[in-house]
């Protein structure tokens, strides 16, 4: 094998593993940041992420038999609760920035959307 | 040869560009992110970027465990239905003797008083007997409301050189309206202390920003939820600092014989207040004075007038109950840090 079919074949490698590792990069990116991930907790500690597109079926999630969260069309919501005022109920279902909070069963979920232009909700 | 050298940089690039993040997002996307469950309501505090970069992750985490402690202690203070806080301790013993209190309580007392008397009472520190009364979510009998009003009123506590006293044992503090955005203040505080640039601060809504974000103008942007749609956001604003504090009727409330009471007491009639706005919303540079400010418009409208108004400095945005009616904001005094609204 001469001096330059090593250099290209050299080159032609690191070209592939170079082309990789980008790839998996930006797809790791991808999901990262680009697209809704819906964030469970309950009193503060992080339950749930789950990533709102990747959801092509209605999925429940039963909250420590407290409230049931239910995830359809790219939305979250809480579908059904123990609390009285039912107020985290009637907010319907989410997939933006507005935050479901249930206060009496301290619930809370965030949907993580990088193109969101919000940073925060005051109410 | 000279084009294997070319392809050779290029790979090259291509290896740095991706290791360094040159495709990733900017550093200042969350640093540290702190979740919790303090003071009765959700906590989230978000450290973006520290002055100094060296181990910048790691000093911000341990700012996250310090604002953590931080809001423990301010809770272990204020909460009004815990037997073993502070303001505990001088609901039960403030009227038969001066008590001394702590930096905080004297701080907030100050706060209280100060937002009590500049809103002639709408906003008020000696409500917590009233708001006893009002807990168990369904109606008091009218006596009993009409027997409390006569020691409802920040008059009947006396603050004078670091201790508290009442003026009948039936007074008690209460500092639900106020104790909130004080704890976004000192959150505020101990993040800048600590060498913080870019940081975001939500507890239970009252929010506070501090720096700049990474957009190219550096503004934050806050949206108010509608209080006609939960989903949705009224209005957005774009600001480069201050506290944001809003105060309506759709957060807390309890439904009996059809009928909606929610939590803000009027002090004059003993009972939740009735008012124009689905809610009222406050953006200063004083997280204590934005929420118990927010409070006093949503009972009482515009309670001060102008000249006291633009001493402090602040805009105040409203969202009517009316459906048809538009949002409405005023800017008084130096807000600078209000960028726009809409």
């Amino acid at each position: 094998m001469t001096k330059k079919s090593k250099a290209v074949i050299s080159a032609i490698v690191i070209f592939a593993l170079a082309s990789a590792s980008l790839i998996a990069h930006l797809w790791i990116i991808g999901i990262r940041f680009d697209e809704p991930v819906a964030l469970i907790y309950r009193n503060g500690e992080l339950l749930y992420e789950i990533e709102l597109l990747q959801v092509s079926e209605p999925i429940s999630y039963n909250i420590e038999n407290v409230s049931k969260v239910e995830i359809r069309d790219g939305k979250i919501g809480i579908s059904q609760a123990n609390c009285r005022d039912q107020i985290c109920v009637n907010m319907g279902f989410v997939n933006g920035v507005v935050p479901i909070i249930c206060l009496p069963e301290r619930i809370e979920i965030r949907v993580r959307n990088n193109d969101s232009d919000i940073d925060g909700v005051t109410y | 040869m000279k084009l294997l050298q070319v392809f050779t940089l290029i790979i090259c690039i291509l290896f740095w560009s991706n290791g360094c993040g040159l495709f990733s997002k900017p550093p200042e996307d969350t640093t540290v992110t702190y979740h919790g469950f303090v003071m009765g309501t959700h906590v989230n505090v978000s450290i973006y970027q520290m002055s100094d970069s060296q181990d910048s992750v790691a000093a911000a985490n341990q700012l996250i465990r310090e604002a953590e402690m931080k809001l423990y202690e301010i809770e272990s203070i204020f909460d009004y239905d815990d037997p073993d806080s502070e303001l505990s301790r001088i609901n039960t013993t403030a009227y038969s003797e001066p008590v001394e209190v702590s930096e905080y309580m004297s701080e907030l007392i100050e706060e209280g008083l100060r937002m009590s008397r500049l809103t002639n009472g709408a906003f008020d520190i000696s409500l917590g007997s009233l708001i006893e009364l009002w807990q168990y979510e369904q109606i008091p009998a009218r006596s009993d409301i009409d027997s409390l009003l006569p020691y409802i009123g920040y008059e009947n506590i006396t603050f004078e050189g670091g201790r508290v006293s009442f003026s009948n044992e039936r007074v008690k503090m209460h500092f639900g309206g106020i104790a909130k955005g004080f704890a976004v203040d000192k959150l505020k505080e101990l993040l800048v202390s600590g060498g913080v640039n870019s940081a975001f601060i939500d507890i239970g809504g009252e929010i506070g920003v501090i720096g700049q974000t990474h957009r190219e103008n550096g503004t934050w942007r806050v949206g108010i939820r509608n209080p006609h749609n939960l989903s949705e956001n009224s209005v957005v604003i774009e600001v480069s600092g201050g506290t944001f504090a809003t105060s309506g009727d759709y957060e807390r409330f309890f439904i009996q014989d059809g009928e909606k009471y929610h939590h803000i007491l009027n002090r004059l009639t003993g009972e939740p207040a009735v008012s124009d706005y689905a809610s009222v919303t406050i953006i200063s540079g004083n997280g204590a004075f934005s929420d118990a400010l927010s409070t006093a418009i949503f009972i009482s409208g515009d309670v001060m007038n102008d000249d006291t108004w633009n001493k402090e400095g602040f805009c105040v945005v409203y969202i009517f109950k009316e459906l048809d009616k538009e949002i409405e904001s005023r800017h008084f005094g130096d807000c600078d840090f209000c960028v726009s609204i809409g």
